[in-house]
């Protein structure tokens, strides 16, 4: 469908006027830790309170964001400029199919094209007001929602796309698929970040492997490929703890390696962005 | 047959070395839009084995263009290659990377170590897992006069697999398909595999509760599946989603 055929692209290109930069956070592999990473990265964004935070879970049919950020339970309301985001902080919102459904065990047993039909509509229909930042929870795959997205989003300009791995090379194959998916739709990749990267026990201190790197982890991947490693987050069981309590891991840890790793990731996701910013400023000035 | 881009047909039979079909089909098929990039399928023909005979001897590439709706007119349910199938096994988990891929493979495997023979229908598009954890990467799909041949991993064809995995050219290829065009390969899949006598079939899905589990529910219904399997992680997080998922296996009518 071209553009010209869709109207919606015009309504959301005219919406995200107000959203300074989106980033879609992407795998090819399921249960790498792409909700977590979204919702850590909305949390530690978030901790400027000068900056204004969005968080849009496009995962119709598994909706991790809404546990995860404490917010289930809560519920979407409709007022005159659109659909109001649940808010976490007063920076941070949040909109999830989570919130519209009845009871958190209904299943969304949807096709493709109802699924695109609700991502348009979380586009379009939410008022996110000024944004600084939108950040995209996607999926696992390379479908629907993630060709509805980056079509809908096309002229509204993304900036780039964050892929998540885990080290073994079940995950790295699966995330080689969807690098290629971000270039053949040419979505610039931002980089990838290794999740589950060595555990770090709290009694001895060892480190541990759990899911061994044997093909050289993301780190020879991303050589290969020519992308940027962002960094490695190691394995706490704290994450995942928090994760089910819908809290802020920063806050529970703040000096955990993966909180440090964490913040390390977020700033050069920042200083991406800031970059193209000012080059996409240079353009339009010269 | 000479090696040519044409449409690969749902329910087309090839003929011994004829390059009447193929034209014939793509007459018969309309090309609709395309979704973003086309899926090349190689089929590669090979002396027969263990009661399979090929009937390509050349190397024939296929293009996959354009969703097709279910009812087109060329579409025809293979020869009951499910009937000599005693239990179907489905596994799920409306949460990913819980493990339902390494569950299937594990299960296959004791399954075969019990004795019985076992199938394997990878229906993830998109990350399809199942040929690297047999080690089977680089295996291709050859053609018999059934339909198309599983890929076996030993002479006594005690394991065989079927993922699209084997059908794309490069591995790192993304399989970048809406909704329709899946439905349509998992029905292939389905009907169109010559599985063969086997005890049980095992059919490894993608996390959710979509398009791939829809189809491949459907397809499979004529053979009553024996039921679901589902995998979960302990977190909450991924609970979360698999409670979803039984109650898509309740609304599906899925034990």
């Amino acid at each position: 469908m071209t553009d010209s055929q869709e109207p919606a692209i015009e309504e959301i290109k005219e919406k995200m006027k107000t959203v300074k930069h989106k980033i879609l956070v992407l795998s090819g592999k399921g249960g790498v830790g792409k909700s977590t990473f979204s919702a850590h990265l909305a949390h530690g964004l978030a901790e400027d309170e000068n900056t204004q935070i969005a968080l849009l879970d496009i995962d119709i049919c598994g909706p991790s964001i809404p546990k995860i950020m404490g917010l289930e339970g809560e519920q979407v309301h409709q007022s005159g400029s659109g659909w109001s985001p649940v808010y976490v902080e007063d920076n941070l919102g949040v909109m999830s199919v989570g919130f519209l459904l009845s009871s958190p065990d209904d299943a969304v047993i949807w096709r493709g094209p109802k699924k695109n039909g609700m991502i348009k509509q979380f586009l379009r229909d939410v008022d996110w007001g000024e944004v600084d930042y939108l950040i995209v929870d996607t999926p696992p795959g390379t479908s629907d929602e993630h060709l509805s997205v980056v079509q809908y989003l096309a002229t509204a300009r993304i900036d780039g796309a964050v892929l998540i791995t885990t080290p073994q090379e079940v995950s790295l194959q699966d995330v080689r698929k969807e690098i290629n998916f971000c270039r053949k739709v040419k979505l610039p990749i931002i980089g990838v970040v290794e999740n589950m990267s060595g555990f770090i026990c709290p009694k001895c201190k060892k480190e541990s492997q759990i899911f061994p790197p044997t093909t050289g982890g993301a780190e020879l991947m991303c050589q290969d490929l020519e992308v940027p490693l962002l960094g490695r987050v190691p394995l706490d069981p704290l994450i995942g703890k928090n994760c089910d309590k819908g809290q802020s891991f920063f806050t529970d840890a703040p000096d955990s390696p993966a909180t440090l790793a964490y913040r390390s990731i977020i700033q050069r996701i920042q200083e991406f962005c800031d970059l193209r910013q000012s080059k996409e400023e240079n353009l339009i000035n010269s | 047959m000479e090696a040519a881009a044409g449409v690969w047909g749902w329910g087309w039979r090839p003929q011994a070395a004829s390059v009447g079909p193929r034209t014939c089909l793509r007459a018969r098929f309309s090309q609709e839009a395309l979704d973003l990039g086309p899926l090349n399928l190689t089929l590669r023909g090979g002396s027969g084995r263990g009661g399979f005979s090929a009937s390509c001897l050349e190397p024939l590439t296929c293009i996959f263009q354009g969703p097709v709706s279910n009812g087109a007119a060329c579409w025809r349910q293979g020869p009951g290659n499910l009937a000599g199938i005693r239990h179907i096994i489905l596994v799920l988990s409306g949460k990913g990377g819980v493990g339902k891929s390494t569950i299937s493979t594990e299960l296959a495997l004791a399954l075969r170590h019990a004795g019985k023979k076992v199938g394997i229908l990878d229906v993830d598009l998109c990350g399809p897992s199942i040929p690297r954890m047999f080690g089977a990467q680089g295996k291709a799909v050859h053609q018999c006069d059934r339909g198309w041949a599983p890929v076996f991993l030993d002479r006594e064809q005690s394991i065989s697999l079927m993922s699209v995995g084997f059908l794309l050219e490069k591995p790192d290829e993304a399989v970048v398909w809406r909704g329709p065009k899946k439905n349509a390969l998992i029905k292939q899949f389905v009907s169109d595999v010559a599985w063969g006598e086997l005890d049980y079939l095992v059919v490894d899905t993608p996390p959710g509760t979509s398009d791939e589990h829809m189809a491949a529910i459907e397809a499979l219904r004529a053979y009553q599946p024996l039921g679901a399997l589902v995998v979960t992680t302990p977190q909450a997080v991924s609970v979360g989603d698999v409670r979803r998922e039984l109650t898509f296996c309740r609304k599906t009518g899925l034990r």
